[in-house]
């Protein structure tokens, strides 16, 4: 009775204390079988945040105190963040709902009142401090390895469109870092639910490290709505696509298999809503616990089937809540053929040797009209390239380019920045190729393991597709992913990443500097004896019969010495002179 | 003072370090020995040489070998292959050999692409034609098919190659249809794991080397010479790390032998070798380098002869160049690769099959997984050495200095010429060097010689080939030719310059170097510039020593041992055909897949032996000249 009447106190506290805080906070869930035998789960944590003008950031309730400070003090705008560890595959998966490069992939927009130099500084404070937020090497992230794209990223931000918002963006990627547990903690610890309650208890880290892609997501914008108030939507995602071949050795896969463990009913207790779908179109499977409602998204051309499994209407005491799925077809071994989306890319290195190599990008539009799209390079201060080889071309002809932006990189500061705007004709695979160098670098700007290779980061493709085929992203103007269905525009915008690559620059042996040292030392050494001798010793010229001094002569001499030393004598030894 | 100062310049010049080059007596005197013990002298060199390499083989003087990479952690891993995966080899092996009864002369690459994608690889299929460069202009075209395994653990920038050439029934060479359930088999195992962090390309190949060459060239984007036509690939994987090439004539293996030796004798890494003889070990498998069946092998008496064999059988596998088998291949492109060639039990057993498929898949799945823990590409240990036994070794350190020897004896040979010209007859004149020596003529020589060598190096490639002789005849009347001419036509020998070029080949390919120096080097020894009563001998041999005719003696020697039993008119007649077809290949070898051994003999050691024969035909002459004009001076 005390206990009910506690928790009647505490929800009250709870809700009188929310109602300070004009702020909401839902979590989605998205499963998608993929045609190539993966499934796709999608975690959207999304918290929006109504502030007046006047609200200090540094009091919050559902968003973690640190990012609003993030806010507060770096002036920025809208922030994005990616973790990611393996590659999405876009031709036989679709568009992911959230894009992210192979490492770790951050940019930002700045507030527009900043001048160059300021947004520089804030950048880099932002990324030392995300560093220490995610525990990742951000860091590492400055001015040499950052971009400022002209054309290929579109600010979501409000008011984005008045400035000339673009001059105060900052990209850059860390291909190499490597996503694991010591990422996922410290930002599971942005959210509002702790780790066992909600989608965020599914997160376990030895399941989802073994998945064949997985990323981190931490995307946040700032929406001026009236003068005076503002909004501020945080958006946390995981993005994992498990294997069916690992999770189950069959057909059938189940939230138990992939994450480990079920849910408990009711989803977080702060959560306005939580809801679990699952795209069912043309799939051939049962579920064994039947959804909340199924229901119909059509978008762009394109027709999904969606199970929605609402937690919200299920008893916090179902602790044991799963969706498994049943194959239909017993044993049948038809493989889905993976329609490829309207625009891929793939992304290597060509040559032999570490002489010269050429970067080549290749883009296929399947699509049946052409498409315009934004590619930037993105091409570290290490590897330089040759403006006058790049070549757009499909097969023998040549494709001109609309528009080129090129900011020529110098060593140790700035990064290569280069964004071509191009049409690619219908159902064509176009090659960009570019050539590069292999370079010698200092001593101490090779990376630990310095044989392992040089990372070039992915570069990004930005397009306006006509049609929402095999894809799953949210449209810009909403935010939560349930705003997705149904969500037909007249062109959605998609960027693309492609592989990371992998070059060997020329490594010199590293146990070089001990060889030489020990080189130099015997030389000197030996020198050294020689002049030594010859500097301190006085020689005198004795004519050529006074050499000849017999044995006896000798033991006499010796004697004599002894006796008188101040006989005079042809040698005069050094260290005695010395002495005197 | 004074007189201390004077005397520690003469003191400074007794030691060794700080010696004044002014003082000319003693070059002088120096030179004079020189000229003196030069034919010792080289002889002498050409001996140490010699027997430094024989002594390789002893034990003291090679090294056990050892893991330098501890990131390969060799068999620290259980095997985690079962039963089923066993069934699965013999079950594809069945399912092949009805697969090879309708194909006859094809590759069944339908099955094969059907089966990859069954196990859940991404398949692709690599077309290739090439463009037969000499006669006939004939196409052949051949299709590659491979699957990649995308590793879960890593964004497609690394991956290693299991591959294995396919043969139709009616091929001409050993049958390895074994190779492929194998490798078919580990995909089947590896797709099913998630440490994976290499992508793992499986691919098969057809037309032996050439498919390999096509689809190397196709991944990493040379530039063909129209040739073969590579074309490009659907999708790559990153930059290949290693790759393990697999010849398995059957499941029930006597024995694997490990070849390494590479296109124009490259070597794998060391540890990747060590790797092998590692894993082969912990199965149980009787491997090795050269490892020929164990009853032959105890057969040899000492540990020496024996070890030494070993060693003159690796140098002549190098020495030619030519790869010997399709790992060869990828060392161009910076790959560490071997092939893994199993050799059947003389009577196969059809009970062992599955004991023997097991260790097989096992030792496949312990090479890649000990290949997944590479952190960077291998660079530690050996990339040049000579195998003494399957777990001796030597290094370039201890082997070089046989081949830096005997070609030392050549610079020697070199400088003393170059003395004897300045110096002639009287001592007294070495101080002032001969002004009127003619360089330009000399020069001009040096550049017609080696613009021989160049014809001959392009010849194939500029002759019309619409006449109605076969290729290889062809090009044989044209060098028979080019050799006639260059007899007729009538001087500084070029000794420095092939001495260089036998130190740079041995840095290259060792074993190359080795053979040619002990070839030519007593042959430029015993070449004297200066006219000698027996220099109708000198020509004598100087004619055999032409190149042509020293590749004719040796097909000669190969077609001997081989068909010992013909009558001599057949025996020469075969000879000479083998010679034809062996330089038709080398100049096929250099065009498609970049073999220097012809561009090396054409563009240095034909020049070279025209000097050589002029220096000795026209001499005499030369040297009068020399004298008459001096006189003249005088």
């Amino acid at each position: 009775m005390i206990v009910r009447a506690l928790s009647v106190v505490i929800i009250f506290v709870i809700i009188s204390e929310s109602s300070q805080f004009q702020d909401e906070f839902h979590e989605e869930l998205f499963l998608k079988p993929l045609p190539t035998g993966h499934i796709n789960s999608y975690f959207q944590f999304s918290t929006e945040w109504t502030l007046n003008r006047g609200d200090s950031l540094h009091h919050t309730n559902l968003v973690s105190r640190s990012i609003a400070e993030i806010f507060h003090y770096y002036h920025v705008k809208e922030l994005h963040i990616s973790l990611s560890n393996g590659l999405w595959r876009y031709e036989n998966w679709g568009y992911p709902v959230v894009p992210g490069a192979p490492g770790a992939e951050v940019w930002a927009w700045f507030d527009g009142n900043l001048n160059e130099t300021q947004v520089n500084e804030e950048w880099k404070n932002l990324c030392g401090t995300l560093s220490g937020l995610l525990c990742a090497s951000l860091s590492f992230i400055d001015n040499s390895n950052t971009l400022k794209p002209k054309f290929s990223f579109r600010p979501e931000f409000a008011d984005a469109l008045k400035e000339e918002a673009n001059a105060t963006i900052r990209y850059a990627t860390l291909p190499r870092e490597i996503v694991c547990t010591e990422n996922l903690t410290p930002w599971k610890k942005l959210l509002p639910c702790n780790n066992r309650e909600g989608f965020i208890s599914l997160l376990n880290s030895g399941f989802i490290h073994s998945t064949s892609y997985h990323s981190l997501g931490l995307h946040i914008r700032t929406l001026s709505q009236a003068d005076s108030f503002y909004k501020m939507q945080i958006k946390q995602t995981v993005n994992l696509v498990f294997d069916k071949k690992i999770v189950s050795h069959n057909e059938d896969w189940s939230i138990r298999r992939m994450f480990g463990q079920g849910l408990t009913g009711g989803g977080c207790f702060l959560a306005k809503t939580s809801k679990i779908y699952v795209d069912v179109t043309d799939q051939d499977f049962d579920f064994t616990t039947n959804p909340t409602q199924l229901f119909t998204s059509q978008r762009g051309g394109s027709v999904q089937k969606i199970a929605e499994f609402d937690m919200k209407q299920r008893h916090r005491n179902d602790v044991t809540f799963n969706i498994a799925t049943v194959s239909r077809a017993k044993n049948h071994k038809l493989m889905n053929m993976a329609s490829p989306p309207p625009l891929y890319a793939k992304r290597f290195t060509l040559g032999v040797g570490q002489e010269h190599g050429k970067i080549v990008t290749k883009v296929t539009n399947t699509h049946w009209a052409s498409l315009n799209v934004v590619f930037q390079e993105n091409i570290p201060w290490f590897v330089p390239i040759y403006l006058h080889s790049l070549k757009i071309s499909n097969g023998a002809t040549t494709i001109e380019p609309t528009v080129i932006n090129y900011v020529p990189g110098v060593r140790r500061e700035r990064p290569y920045e280069l964004e071509i705007a191009f049409t690619i004709p219908a159902r064509t695979t176009v090659e960009i190729a570019m050539d590069f160098d292999y370079i010698f670098l200092k001593w101490l700007e090779y990376p630990p393991d310095a044989n392992h290779g040089h990372y070039l980061g992915s570069a990004v493709l930005s397009v306006q597709l006509p049609v929402a085929r095999n894809l799953t992203g949210v449209p810009v103007d909403r935010f939560l992913f349930a705003d997705s269905f149904n969500a037909s525009r007249p062109a959605y915008f998609v960027q693309i990443r492609t592989e990371a690559l992998l070059i060997s620059l020329p490594t010199p042996d590293f146990s070089m500097p001990y060889n030489v040292i020990c080189l130099t030392c015997t030389v000197v050494a030996l020198a050294f004896g020689p002049i030594h001798n010859i500097s301190t010793k006085k020689i005198v010229i004795r004519d050529k019969d006074g050499n000849k001094i017999t044995i006896i002569e000798k033991v006499k001499r010796f004697f004599m010495r002894k006796k008188n030393s101040t006989a005079s004598d042809v040698l005069v030894d050094t260290s005695k002179e010395k002495s005197e | 003072m004074r007189s201390g100062n004077y005397s520690t310049k003469i003191k400074a010049t007794e030691m060794g370090l700080l010696t004044d080059p002014a003082s000319s007596q003693q070059k002088s005197k120096y030179a004079k020995m020189l000229i003196k013990v030069n034919r010792q002298l080289c002889i002498f060199l050409y001996v140490i040489g010699l027997a430094w390499f024989c002594l390789l083989s002893h034990k003291e003087f090679n090294h056990a070998t050892y893991f330098s990479e501890n990131a390969l952690l060799p068999g620290l891993v259980y095997s985690e292959i079962k039963t089923e995966h066993i069934n699965y080899a013999l079950n594809v092996f069945d399912e092949l050999e009805r697969e090879r009864e309708s194909h006859k002369s094809k590759t069944p690459h339908a099955w094969l692409l059907s089966k990859m994608r069954h196990i859940g690889l991404d398949i692709y299929s690599h077309n290739f034609t090439l463009n037969y460069p000499l006669g006939g202009r004939e196409t052949f075209t051949g299709k590659n098919v491979f699957g990649i395994l995308r590793a879960p653990r890593i964004g497609s920038t690394e991956s290693f190659v299991i591959t294995a050439p396919y043969r139709s029934p009616d091929s001409i060479h050993p049958e390895i249809t074994y190779s492929i359930p194998l490798l078919l088999a580990f995909a089947n195992f590896a797709r099913n794991q998630k440490y994976w962090a290499k992508d793992i390309i499986f691919l098969i190949t057809e037309q032996e080397q050439l498919g390999m060459q096509a689809w190397l060239q196709a991944y990493h984007g040379s530039e063909s010479n129209g040739v073969l036509n590579s074309g490009t690939l659907d999708a790559t994987a990153g930059s290949i790390q290693a790759a393990i090439n697999l010849e398995i004539q059957n499941f029930d293996i006597d024995f694997i032998d490990v070849k390494i030796e590479g296109l124009n004798g490259q070597l794998p890494n060391l540890d990747l070798v060590n790797l092998v003889q590692r894993l082969t070990l912990k199965e149980g498998i009787c491997c090795g380098h050269r490892q020929t069946s164990n009853k032959r092998r105890s057969a040899l008496k000492s540990k020496l002869e024996e070890n030494l064999n070993h060693m003159m059988s690796m140098v002549l596998t190098q020495a030619t160049g030519v790869p010997n088998g399709n790992h060869g291949l990828f060392h161009r492109y910076g790959i560490e690769a071997l092939t893994l060639e199993g050799h059947k039990t003389p009577s196969t057993n059809y009970q062992r099959r599955t004991h023997g498929a097991a260790s097989l898949i096992r030792l496949i799945e312990g090479i890649s997984r000990s290949l997944n823990n590479l952190l960077e590409r291998f660079h530690q240990s050996y990339f040049f050495y000579l195998l003494v036994a399957s777990d001796r070794f030597v290094s370039i350190g201890d082997y070089i200095p046989s081949v830096a020897l005997m070609s030392g004896a050549l610079l020697i040979k070199a400088f003393i010429v170059w003395l004897t010209l300045n110096k002639k007859e009287d001592n007294d004149a070495f101080h002032q060097p001969v002004l009127n020596f003619n360089f330009i003529g000399v020069g001009k020589f040096l550049i017609f010689a080696h613009g021989i060598g160049f014809v001959v190096a392009y010849l194939p490639f500029f002759t019309p080939f619409d006449h109605g002789m076969k290729t290889e005849q062809f090009i044989f009347y044209e060098f028979v030719i080019v050799g006639l001419l260059s007899l007729v036509i009538p001087f500084f020998v070029d000794f420095s310059l092939l001495s260089t070029v036998l130190i740079i080949v041995g840095m290259v390919n060792f074993s190359l170097a080795l053979i040619l120096c002990v070839f030519i080097v007593p042959f430029a020894i015993f070449i004297n510039p200066s006219p000698q009563s027996f220099k109708s001998i000198q020509r004598i041999v100087c004619i055999i020593t032409h190149p042509l005719l020293v590749v004719f003696t040796t097909v000669l020697c190969v077609t001997l041992s081989t068909f010992d039993d013909l009558p001599f008119h057949l025996l020469m007649g075969k000879a000479l055909s083998a010679t034809m077809n062996a330089m038709a290949f080398s100049i096929v070898d250099s065009i498609i897949f970049g073999n220097w051994i012809f561009d090396l003999v054409s563009v240095i050691l034909v020049p070279v032996w025209i000097v050589f024969w002029t220096s000795l035909i026209c001499l005499r002459r030369q040297s009068d000249k020399v004298d008459k004009s001096e006189k003249k001076l005088k």
